[in-house]
């Protein structure tokens, strides 16, 4: 806002006074986006542009799940075909969340899970753990062969959309390389012996026994994400599965067509806010 | 503070010099200019839909859709050759380009990592006549890992580095062990190319590097960085890949 000043000797009239009056008084009463978002408004009056315009709404939403390391969970707990949620890990809104209604332009999800190690699981219920040798060559990361994916899936009343530009994949946390291992180390230096070679000093070259590996995602929703722009639910969704092609000749080992993954805790924090939204375009 | 009262108040029986209207007239004009507070704005006013979308943030977002982790094949997935520098690509779920107001930008990367061979093979199992002649191997072994950051505008933003790599503290360049890459006929020593991981490892990870930085007002460019410690993770040209991913900066008025 500028303002014209009176240089001194002016001559007095009440029209000089009205004409400079008239102006602050106009650009006061039709502050621009610009005076506002550079400064205008201070951090005080900001948070409302964060959840819905009600407070009292569950608009932000925060929820996790902790177990300790030595006692995780399956994930999934029957063998399934398909994705399937993760225990816990949703929300259903108290009121739906209409973008328009609120003001909302955009939704931030951001999901971690701590996946202890994959599995299979046995007769009595109880789970094994995978090693690198198991009903494979020594050498072959057969990591490559498996994963768990998740992401997030939306409803709006009846209708379902998976989200899936938010589907992220991990695969179990071996990181294998073959090695001859010195006589210092094993004892046994000219063997190729990959299961000792994990326990050189240092190395983090383990077979997937509670590995740890993070699993993390972010994803933004979008208005058009959303049948008619409300949203009712939000669930994280996955799956665990080989992946490799089943072939008559090398079939995939029976106990480990139903692979699992052991879970200790996750954490899901979903917030709504009021944004100008830039889509990037392009390949 | 916000002007609530002329500075210089003018009763009837002052006599009238121009300075004191110019300072009344200025205090307003100066604290308009930035000075607004809940003295000055009626809550009419500072309710959401009265705000432009701009008010306060600013959501720039790139994604890459119709890709999946899944695919067996690799399909449209973004390949990186196995390099030991900061790789970049210029494609949505990458990159963002885009004019900024200048002031805090939270700027997060979310991704799948892969290092396997693609097509994934069928799975890796002897057969009964404990033959591998058909299986696939150039995905076997891991290299040293992944170090993956947010670069702005060319440079690296250092505190957006996930991913470890010290060679000197975690014993994988131990010159005595012989790691076996390609085959079992050439074993090298485990230094010229070290293995097993500092870093981001495995055949797929679920990766998310994020930073709040201030930026400059003006246009700038925003991408995901990925480098292959060592060049060691990649016996294939195509080891290295990112399926899904998502990359988007929040910037906030200041």
């Amino acid at each position: 806002m500028s303002y014209t000043y009176l240089p001194d000797g002016t001559l007095f009239t009440p029209e000089a006074i009205n004409d400079r009056l008239a102006v602050v008084e106009g650009q006061l009463n039709s502050l621009t986006s610009s005076n506002l978002a550079h400064g205008a408004l201070r951090h005080e009056h900001l948070p409302t542009v964060l959840g819905g315009t009600n407070a009292s709404d569950d608009r932000i939403v925060t929820k996790n799940y902790v177990r300790d390391f030595d006692s995780p969970l399956a994930f999934p707990k029957t063998p399934q075909t398909g994705d399937t949620p993760l225990q816990g890990a949703f929300h259903t809104y108290g009121s739906t969340v209409d973008f328009d209604a609120e003001g909302i332009t955009a939704v931030v999800v951001m999901f971690n899970l701590n996946v202890n190690a994959f599995v299979y699981p046995n007769q009595d219920g109880s789970y094994n753990y995978m090693s690198t040798t198991q009903k494979t060559r020594d050498h072959l990361a057969w990591e490559d062969y498996m994963g768990a994916f998740f992401h997030v899936r939306l409803q709006t009343g009846s209708s379902e959309n998976d989200l899936l530009r938010s589907q992220r994949g991990i695969s179990p946390g071996f990181a294998m390389a073959d090695v001859t291992l010195p006589a210092y180390l094993s004892g046994v230096a000219s063997a190729i012996n990959p299961k000792t070679a994990l326990k050189a000093p240092g190395m983090n070259m383990t077979g997937d026994n509670r590995s740890h590996k993070d699993f993390a995602l972010r994803t933004v929703i979008l208005k058009e994400d959303l049948p008619g722009g409300v949203l009712s639910h939000l669930e994280i969704v996955g799956r665990v599965k080989p992946l490799a092609t089943n072939r008559s000749t090398y079939p995939i080992p029976t106990e480990l067509k139903d692979i699992r993954i052991l879970y200790s805790k996750w954490n899901l924090t979903v917030i709504p806010i009021y944004s100008e939204i830039k889509l990037a375009t392009g390949v | 503070m916000a002007w609530k009262y002329p500075k210089r108040p003018i009763v009837g029986s002052h006599v009238i010099d121009i300075e004191p209207i110019n300072d009344n007239l200025l205090s307003v004009v100066e604290e308009s200019s930035g000075y607004l507070n809940e003295h000055n704005l009626t809550g009419l006013l500072v309710t959401r839909d009265d705000l432009p979308k701009n008010i306060s943030m600013s959501l720039k977002y790139s994604y890459h859709d119709d890709v999946s982790p899944i695919n067996d094949q690799g399909t449209n997935w973004r390949t990186f050759p196995a390099a030991p520098f900061f790789q970049t690509k210029s494609k949505v779920g990458l990159s963002i380009t885009g004019t900024f107001r200048g002031g805090p930008v939270w700027i997060c990367g979310s991704f799948t990592l892969h290092c396997h061979n693609k097509p994934r093979a069928h799975f890796p199992e002897k057969s009964a006549a404990g033959s591998f002649a058909d299986i696939a191997e150039n995905g076997r072994t891991k290299g040293f890992g992944y170090n993956v950051a947010i670069e702005l505008d060319g440079a690296i933003l250092p505190e957006s580095l996930v991913g470890t790599g010290d060679q000197n503290t975690e014993r994988y360049t131990d010159s005595a062990c012989d790691v076996i890459f390609v085959d079992n006929s050439t074993p090298m020593k485990l230094d010229w190319n070290a293995a097993g991981g500092g870093g981001i490892n495995g055949a797929m990870n679920a990766v998310v590097v994020d930073a709040v930085v201030d930026v400059t007002p003006g246009r700038h460019t925003i991408r995901i960085a990925i480098l292959d410690i060592s060049g060691s993770s990649g016996l294939d040209p195509n080891t290295t890949a990112i399926s899904t991913s998502e990359l988007f900066a929040l910037e906030m008025a200041r």
